[in-house]
């Protein structure tokens, strides 16, 4: 796998006149996990959109892996929706069987081995499932897919506390950080505050502080979750 | 891979085509009890099952893309690692599969109810119509492929204009679906006139498949005093040329690949 | 996940003193594999990359050797660990007798204070 990169270059995108990301320009290059902190509204899931290649920019450059985005780029960039975003008619076994076929980067074993771990019922209906275990099938298919980069957007909102930690394992585990950059946004950061090693904070579409964790905690000699009570002030 | 994506269509559209079937069955049962009682309803539902056919591909294609997007699996399947002309033909392809179906099952239940017509209307026929009335079903059953190939290319059309309105309306936010009906209304318009070009017609008129004076000939001879009734309208006997229907393909074809475009490069989820 | 850490602190530094803490009580035996990086960061719930820098860190001050392909081990070389205890202990002290001097007391009477504390530990563990 190549060393995953992503670039971002003076981007501002408005729906209709409504900016929602003014000007954002930054650059993630190797592994890692990336936090994109922010409040409901900041531009974190319009970035992550952008980023995954599933929105265009109004202005301005987004290259992943050194070529711009399109819905193309998802043969690099594995996205994970906020939303319910299964095929509710297909079963976890449907699910996985198509995906191997699809994805030539996916990878069948991992993704049983995650769901044996998981206790998942394979045969049963997507729609039947409960809302934890449709966010962890939804998890295990992005996990399971061997490209540079993975996009998650709000992995854990709106998820029971036990599910979150959870789930937060079943990325810890299994996301392959040594090679793949991990994208993710929350607006909980004490939740994923050991997890980050790079954080990107947003205000009002706009990115304001671009860091690695570690050298903010010693810098400031606090926890990510006071910085961002410090800068989104 | 395209196989996998065909069976996921398949299985996300079987209850619209369980529905669809329903409804045609409950018309063939209506139109061939009801057909002796000659009422206005019988005509209107025979029409509305014509029609339904030809916007077959229009309203499922359509159905298939909003519930992707009203049900948020497009965030999945915008991201799947897969050309966008494998994701939009598989949709075609099953679609196109359902309405095969549909109008073979519509072909024999119009046979069928044909013969009962001409069971009923042989027997009170004035002395001189039984010959045509005789001739009705042989004539049905020549002439179904051609209706076939009409009936199925103006579904082709308008299956194409569906995804190209739906993608559109993706692309140009908002009022792009607006901008795409009035681009496909003016794009047909466009391209009758181009077709109707005598240059165009010597260039696609190449290997008759149908020959519209045979088919006349045909009549008159089964009918002879047809061919009073239709003296002074030859102009509207034409045929059916092979090169008609590879063109008609070619631009279909081409009118594809552009919308398969805009989903890879302009689409937005 | 076993391990609270004070987040106003980098991380991997603090994972290394709990590592060094393991290793110096010697719960981690000179030689002993120490768990995969990915194991280790489940176990402690942290970004597997942070146990990485810990690990290197650790190798870079020779307290572990990593073998390829094999895993990271703890040093065989027990003169390094005792160097190791005695460092820690070396600054743990400091910073108590500077503390200690911040409050006022002079350094025989912290001495005196330690003695006393550990003659009453020594009984209540009678």
């Amino acid at each position: 796998m190549n060393e995953p990169e992503i670039y971002l270059k003076n981007v501002t995108k408005k729906y209709l006149r409504q900016p929602a990301l003014e000007n954002i320009s930054f650059q993630l290059k190797g592994s890692g996990v990336y936090g994109v902190l922010g409040e409901n509204g900041s531009g974190k899931t319009t970035l992550l959109k952008l980023i995954a290649g599933l929105l265009r920019p109004s202005s301005g450059t987004v290259k992943v892996m050194h070529r711009p985005v399109s819905r193309l780029s998802s043969k690099d960039i594995a996205y994970l929706s906020d939303a319910d975003s299964l095929y509710s008619f297909q079963s976890a076994q449907q699910l996985i069987h198509f995906w191997e076929k699809v994805a030539p980067d996916f990878s069948k074993d991992k993704a049983f081995s995650m769901i044996r771990e998981l206790n998942l019922d394979v045969n049963m209906k997507i729609k039947n499932l409960s809302k934890g275990n449709r966010a962890r099938l939804k998890l295990v298919i992005a996990l399971s897919r061997q490209v540079p980069v993975l996009v998650m957007d709000e992995p854990l909102s709106g998820l029971d506390p036990l599910v979150r930690e959870d789930i937060l394992k079943l990325i810890v585990m299994n996301a392959d950080v040594e090679q793949q950059l991990l994208i993710l946004s929350t607006h909980e950061v004490s939740e994923v505050e050991a997890f980050l090693d790079h954080v990107i904070f947003m205000k009002d579409g706009k990115c304001i502080l671009e860091e690695n964790a570690e050298v903010l905690r010693e810098q400031k000699g606090q926890s990510l979750v006071a910085t961002m009570r410090e800068v989104l002030a | 891979m395209w196989w996998s994506l065909y069976k996921k269509e398949w299985q996300e559209s079987l209850f619209r085509f369980a529905v669809s079937l329903a409804l045609l069955t409950a018309a063939y049962v209506f139109i061939y009890i009801f057909m002796e009682r000659e009422t206005p309803l019988v005509f209107a539902v025979s029409l509305a099952v014509v029609f339904l056919h030809i916007f077959y591909l229009f309203i499922m294609l359509l159905a298939s893309l909003i519930k992707e997007w009203k049900e948020n699996t497009s965030h999945l399947w915008m991201n799947l690692p897969v050309k966008g002309y494998v994701l939009l033909s598989a949709k075609l392809a099953a679609a196109f599969t359902q309405f095969l179906i549909s109008i073979s099952y519509a072909i024999v239940a119009a046979d069928l109810i044909l013969q009962r017509a001409v069971r009923m209307f042989e027997d009170s026929a004035a002395e001189g119509l039984t010959g045509i009335i005789s001739m009705l079903v042989p004539l049905f059953r020549e002439l179904i492929p051609w209706v076939l190939l009409a009936v199925t290319n103006g579904a082709l059309q308008l299956g194409i204009a569906a995804m190209f309105i739906f993608i559109f309306s993706k692309v140009v936010r908002p009022f792009g679906w607006l901008a795409a009906i009035v681009l496909t209304v003016l794009t047909n318009y466009i391209y009758t006139w181009i077709k109707n070009i005598p240059l165009i017609e010597r260039i696609t008129e190449w290997t008759p498949l149908l020959k519209g004076e045979e088919i006349q000939e045909k009549i008159y001879s089964l009918y002879p005093g047809g061919a009073e009734i239709m003296d002074g309208s030859e102009g509207i006997v034409t045929n059916v040329y092979l090169g008609q229907i590879a063109a008609e393909l070619l631009v279909l074809a081409g009118a594809f690949f552009l919308i398969s475009w805009l989903l890879d490069r302009k689409a937005e989820l | 996940m076993g391990l609270t850490f004070d987040n106003n602190r980098p991380i991997y530094l603090q994972l290394m003193e709990y590592l060094y803490g393991q290793i110096c009580r010697t719960d981690l035996k000179p030689g002993e594999k120490l768990p995969s990086v990915r194991e280790l960061a489940v176990k402690v719930g942290v970004n597997p990359n942070t146990v990485s820098r810990t690990y290197m860190e650790m190798e870079r001050k020779d307290i572990v050797v990593s073998k390829r392909g094999q895993g990271t081990f703890v040093t065989e070389d027990i003169t390094v660990i005792q160097e190791l205890r005695k460092k820690i202990a070396d600054d743990k002290i400091g910073d108590f007798i500077l503390m200690m001097n911040q409050i006022g007391l002079k350094n025989e009477e912290i001495l005196q204070l330690m003695e006393q504390k550990m003659a009453s530990r020594k009984e209540e563990e009678e």
